[in-house]
């Protein structure tokens, strides 16, 4: 198994915040040795792992014990912080919108709610599979982190907001 | 200021702010160890992209 990023990723997540969703604590469990390198040397650089209530929920639901509930819990909560996003979507009323009108079908509350995350924090960046469900009509794809297995090949995305991207398509869906 | 849950080791933060650089690995894998046991294979095809992609 191997793992390929471009290296200037750990600078430029240096001293930030990364948001990580339910797929990045996945891929975390399943290459611990590749990620564990990785946030190693992410956290060297000053990088802050967040991550949000609702990513808790889906990353422990379906535990069949109060055990499991608990050992997903500790392995997540010690890795990132959680922020309740949730406390301030009435700040965010132009992105609510615009996110709502561009994300597709499949975008998730989840989804949106990192998303968001990335427009309160325009300097933090969002570390996803999921990169079908975030537009980027509004966030950039910063980086690229292949994960190569003996069974498939996993990209995951590393996602920052764009004011540029979001003026443009605010005026556009928020003229009407 | 920080709020714990009793019992479960659950913290909601108030607002980001910078965390200890230091990473342990060891503890890292042994907690992924741990919580990866409470995962069945097909548990984790749900977090799989192509699931929700059709």
């Amino acid at each position: 198994m191997k793992i390929y990023y471009d290296s200037s990723l750990i600078t430029g997540l240096g001293n930030s915040f990364l948001f990580l969703d339910t797929t990045a604590f996945i891929a975390a469990l399943n290459y611990k040795k590749e990620f564990g390198a990785l946030f190693k040397e992410l956290k060297g650089q000053g990088c802050n792992f967040l991550t949000i209530p609702s990513v808790f929920f889906e990353f422990t639901r379906g535990s069949d014990s109060l055990t499991s509930f608990r050992a997903r819990a500790k392995f997540l909560t010690e890795l990132a912080d959680i922020w309740p996003i949730e406390r301030y979507l009435d700040q965010i009323e132009e992105a609510m919108v615009v996110l709502q009108r561009l994300g597709d079908r499949q975008m998730s509350y989840t989804d949106f709610l990192l998303c968001a995350c990335l427009y309160k924090f325009p300097t933090g960046y969002l570390l996803t599979e999921n990169h079908h469900h975030i537009p980027t009509q509004v966030f950039e794809r910063k980086a690229v982190i292949t994960v190569d297995t003996d069974k498939d090949i996993r990209n995951h995305i590393v996602f920052q907001f764009s004011k540029s991207k979001f003026a443009k398509a605010a005026v556009e869906i928020l003229r009407k | 200021m920080r709020k714990r849950q009793a019992d479960i080791d659950i913290q909601f933060i108030d607002k980001p702010e910078k965390q200890k650089a230091d990473f342990d690995v060891k503890k890292f894998k042994k907690l992924a160890d741990r919580a990866r046991k409470t995962f069945s294979d097909e548990d984790l095809l749900r977090f799989k992209p192509h699931y929700w992609a059709w």
